[in-house]
């Protein structure tokens, strides 16, 4: 769900200023969701971590310029974070999964567990299939739970070309899913 | 066209939704980094300078500030003047077995002491770091042991960022913590490359410096983990020092210093520095400023007082 700041027009103002406490409140309320973000679509820990900080740092660079976003803050941070997400996937492909020593669930037998991540990583690897726009569609509706009111200010684009984006990607989702499935 | 979802690629989507927990240090240092960058890429931003780690400054009091600045700009004249630009630019790469090396320190000295930002003051430190980490791996390679002095210094700066650091508000102090982990890996690093081409002797004496190097890293990581935990750790670090170096004035012996000296007063030294010896016996603990020539002694605030020193203990006096 789409993170409700209600001071975040002047929080960006302050920003803006380089105010550093405004810029230290604008880390400690985005980057939680950012990273839980980037980990769905990514899988990796650290490179989550990287997404987050170059995010921010794009963030800053942005703002040093005098550009950065005028409004919408969280839509320009998620923005920013899918558009490395999708740089990174093209320069990287999505590594295997691997299980380490400390898998989560202890109930869990270590082969549930390999075919659990194993789902994980083919649903990526379908998600990534998809183009940028309709992944970042995908994840921000149904991962993050935002609405489309909320998903068009992410993607600058009308409500009604999101509702659009949606209905073609889950429908690549569902064929691309379905072939992986077949034996 | 409507939200409607198949139901199994529903919950196929949903696999994805839950994820394991941030890790906390790695949240830590992402927020550090990000504060960090912030404080340097973007205009300065105030530092509150209240509640900022004061112990090194003889002069403390806002009073004395004017005062402080115009003697600085004296003794930076008459350095200048005796000395000459071409003089203090040069001293700029002398190592420590080089005439110059005192005028080196004291110009560190002075731009140490005109400086009155926390910020600005890591930043100079870890700058000092660096540099005195050049002059060891530069002897190192030719084959000459540092002198303890320079081992000394590298710990005093890193001591003092780490002091100043304690002093600053949560936010500008990860910041601090984080440019102070940077420098110090990346220090510890080079110290790594350059022992390995040196001889054992001097070997030995560059493995205490990185030792040091990476206690206070770990300090660091505690640090940005726990800033309060780290700020008690260096409250308890100054009131030992302090217990050290409280003999009462005009009680000091040959060799170390006055309990109150800043790290850009002169050093406990051997004394002799470019254009002579240190000329203190001054232990008054009256405020000072940097002497010329006072030679490449450390401090005398952070570290055991050093009962072999004799001399040069000066620059207690304003």
């Amino acid at each position: 769900m789409k993170t409700n700041v209600p001071n975040e027009a002047e929080l960006l103002q302050k920003a803006k200023q380089y105010d550093r406490q405004a810029l230290a409140q604008i880390y400690d309320i985005y980057s939680p969701g950012l990273y839980r973000y980037a980990l769905r679509l990514l899988g990796d820990p650290s490179q989550a971590e990287d997404c987050v900080s170059e995010t921010f740092s794009r963030f800053l660079k942005s703002l040093r310029v005098g550009k950065g976003p005028k409004d919408y803050l969280q839509a320009y941070l998620y923005r920013t974070a899918h558009n490395w997400i999708a740089d990174q996937y093209r320069r990287v492909p999505i590594p295997p999964e691997e299980l380490d020593e400390s898998h989560p669930d202890e109930n869990e037998l270590p082969e549930e567990e390999v075919g659990k991540r194993h789902r994980k990583r083919q649903l990526r690897l379908a998600l990534h299939s998809l183009t940028p726009d309709q992944q970042q569609v995908i994840a921000l509706k149904y991962f993050e739970e935002w609405a489309n009111e909320d998903i068009a200010q992410a993607l600058k684009k009308p409500v009604g070309a999101v509702k659009s984006l949606q209905h073609r990607a889950l429908a690549s989702l569902q064929r691309l899913l379905e072939k992986q499935d077949l034996p | 066209m409507n939200d409607e979802i198949d139901p199994k690629l529903r919950a196929r989507l949903d696999e994805l939704k839950d994820v394991p927990a941030r890790d906390h240090h790695a949240a830590a240092r992402g927020r550090a980094r990000f504060l960090a960058e912030a404080a340097s890429r973007l205009a300065p931003v105030s530092v509150p300078v209240k509640g900022r780690h004061r112990e090194w400054k003889t002069f403390t009091v806002k009073e004395n500030f004017a005062v402080m600045k115009a003697v600085i700009a004296v003794v930076i004249a008459l350095s200048l003047l005796i000395g000459g630009t071409a003089t203090v630019y040069a001293a700029q790469d002398d190592l420590p077995n080089e005439p110059l090396y005192g005028l080196k320190l004291f110009t560190e000295n002075a731009r140490l002491w005109a400086n009155t930002d926390p910020g600005m003051e890591v930043e100079l430190l870890m700058q000092f770091v660096q540099v005195r980490v050049q002059e060891m791996n530069a002897m190192a390679m030719e084959r000459e042991t540092p002198p303890a002095q320079v081992t000394q210094r590298l710990e005093m700066h890193i001591q003092q960022a780490l002091q100043v650091a304690a002093g600053m508000d949560d936010d500008a102090m990860q910041g601090a913590l984080e440019r102070i982990r940077t420098t110090l890996q990346e220090q510890e690093r080079l110290m790594t490359q350059a022992q390995a081409q040196t001889d054992e002797e001097t070997s030995q004496a560059m493995t205490q410096a990185r030792e040091t190097i990476e206690n206070r890293i770990r300090m660091v990581d505690e640090g940005v983990a726990d800033p309060q935990g780290f700020r008690n750790t260096i409250r308890t670090e100054q009131e030992l020092h302090t217990g050290w170096t409280a003999t009462p004035p005009g009680q000091q012996g040959n060799g170390s210093g006055s309990g109150t000296g800043t790290p850009t007063d002169t050093g406990n030294g051997n004394g002799s520095g470019s254009d002579g010896s240190g000329d203190g016996s001054g232990s008054d603990n009256k405020p000072g400023t940097p002497t010329p020539g006072a030679g490449n002694g450390t401090p005398m605030t952070v570290h055991t007082p050093d009962p072999h020193g004799s001399g040069g203990e000066g620059g207690n006096k304003p």
